[in-house]
């Protein structure tokens, strides 16, 4: 079925590329998802708390600016996106091409849906308990910080894992502009050259990676979850 | 008794604006005094949860004046308010606990608002754990506790800030007849022991019977008679309160035949 060719090609690719390109996905994958949650939870908490009869009520004109921007963002496709915002790369990174010139732009993409998952997260937390913190005399901060974030921990972990898998599917991608890691692999070789024994390999990988990245999210969360007892 | 602790002075609240108003509390005008057990029963809607929120502004009034503690609350800047609130302490129908935190933590939390020192927080709330007699539930999380351990750790946490005034909404509606009794008990050991001015915002006439001195009957947003409870309870002056004292008989006799029955 697959000559003997093929075969010591993947060989090679194994020895020589599999590693790196591993390795490369893993960072690919968690800088951008790790970047994506440092602008995305402030502001998805600032969505629940600034809207009117939040514990923080901001300038309506504030909060539609900021709804339409997500919204607008999360309107581009992810593919059309890193075009636009490759030149960003150059930019930061000093080039476009390869994995460090992805993260920025995987950032930016992940950024606005991070945002709206932590909005959902911060939304789930009982009224009940935030009204509670209010009648003991805490402040907006002193809500956020030790009521929001920590009541929400196992669903903001839950999401972080939605996220990351997102992410990594985004990383894949991006192998067809010149990113790197499996995809760009998967890309190379099986897509341009239809090395179909190298496109499996790939395949497979990312199936075993997202399956470990769920399951240890699984774990994570459930232990974090003080109502499951 | 003692002096007057909250005083509600004509007082309004109006939901909504245009078409859409709704007016959940008319005139209302009550004088809580301090070391009190007051009982405002009333049916659901009558408008009794937005009243108890007008006492530590978790709802502003549309009108009128609430003074706690010699303090207007309606004048206070914000800061102050939350500063206000740490001396009026509130539990809930709910519990409304943090299910992240142990009953312990839960405890420690408005002393850490209150910026007290870990160590003394701790402490502080293991001698609340005794008050309310859970000494050994310190470390179990509120999923792994019962209705009536939950509300006994949610006075705790009540108690932990040193209230004047515990406001109660609905605290024992969620909660077995049995269990109902004991955590009254507790209230009003609590009244008896720290002094602490305790309102019960309930609908149930037979909280009000077990521990209140005063009552007010709140119908539609209006208070329709207050008095000291064995005068509205012998003489109901208002329609109100003979409704709701046909309704607290019939209960009772409803009991009877349950018991009857087994």
């Amino acid at each position: 079925m697959f000559s003997e060719a093929d075969i010591t090609l993947l060989q090679n690719i194994v020895h020589n590329e599999l590693a790196s390109a591993l390795w490369q996905t893993v960072y690919m994958t968690f800088l951008p998802t790790i970047i994506a949650f440092a602008v995305g939870l402030p502001l998805g908490v600032l969505l629940v708390i600034g809207e009117e009869g939040g514990i923080r009520p901001l300038p309506k004109p504030l909060m539609r600016t900021l709804n339409v921007i997500i919204n607008l963002l999360r309107s581009v496709p992810f593919l059309i996106l890193l075009v636009v915002v490759l030149p960003v790369s150059r930019f930061i990174v000093g080039t476009t091409v390869g994995s460090p010139a992805i993260i920025f732009p995987l950032a930016i993409a992940a950024f606005p849906f991070v945002a709206r998952l932590v909005e959902t997260s911060i939304r789930e937390v009982d009224k009940g308990v935030v009204e509670a913190a209010q009648a003991m005399g805490a402040s907006p901060f002193q809500i956020i910080w030790k009521v929001l974030i920590p009541e929400a921990k196992p669903a903001l972990i839950s999401n972080f894992t939605v996220a990351l898998i997102t992410i990594f599917g985004y990383g894949a991608m991006a192998g067809i502009v010149g990113g790197g890691g499996i995809g760009a692999i998967a890309v190379n070789y099986g897509y341009y050259r239809r090395k179909l024994l190298v496109l499996y390999l790939c395949v497979i990988l990312m199936i075993i990676l997202v399956q470990l990245f769920q399951t240890i999210g699984n774990t994570v969360t459930k232990k974090t979850d003080k109502r499951l007892r | 008794m003692g002096e007057p602790i909250i005083e509600l002075r004509g007082l309004y609240k109006t939901f909504g604006t245009g078409d859409g108003e709704v007016r959940a509390l008319s005139d209302i005008n009550i004088t809580v005094d301090a070391g009190d057990i007051f009982g405002i029963i009333g049916l659901s809607g009558a408008g009794k949860s937005t009243l108890v929120r007008c006492i530590n502004l978790l709802e502003r009034p549309t009108r009128g004046e609430v003074i706690v503690n010699g303090q207007s609350m309606t004048a206070l800047s914000d800061k102050e308010l939350r500063r206000a609130r740490q001396s009026i302490s509130m539990i809930f129908q709910s519990f409304n606990l943090l299910m992240q935190r142990t009953a312990l933590e839960n405890i420690c939390f408005p002393m850490e608002l209150a910026g007290v020192r870990r160590e003394d927080a701790r402490a502080r709330a293991r001698e609340l754990l005794e008050v309310v007699d859970l000494p050994d539930k310190a470390d179990a999380y509120p999923v792994q506790l019962s209705g009536g351990q939950k509300q006994r750790v949610a006075i705790a946490r009540a108690l932990a800030s040193d209230p004047r005034v515990l406001l109660c909404d609905e605290a024992t509606s969620a909660l077995d007849p049995k269990t109902t009794r004991s955590i009254l008990a507790l209230l009003q050991e609590l009244n008896r022991k720290l002094g602490v001015t305790v309102v019960v915002i309930t609908h149930e006439m037979r909280v009000v019977e077990q521990i209140c001195n005063r009552v007010a009957i709140l119908e539609r947003g209006v208070v329709q008679e207050t008095g000291l409870v064995s005068d509205v309870f012998n003489n109901p002056q208002s329609a109100a309160a003979r409704v709701l004292l046909r309704g607290a008989a019939a209960d009772e006799d409803g009991e009877e035949a349950a018991k009857d029955v087994q």
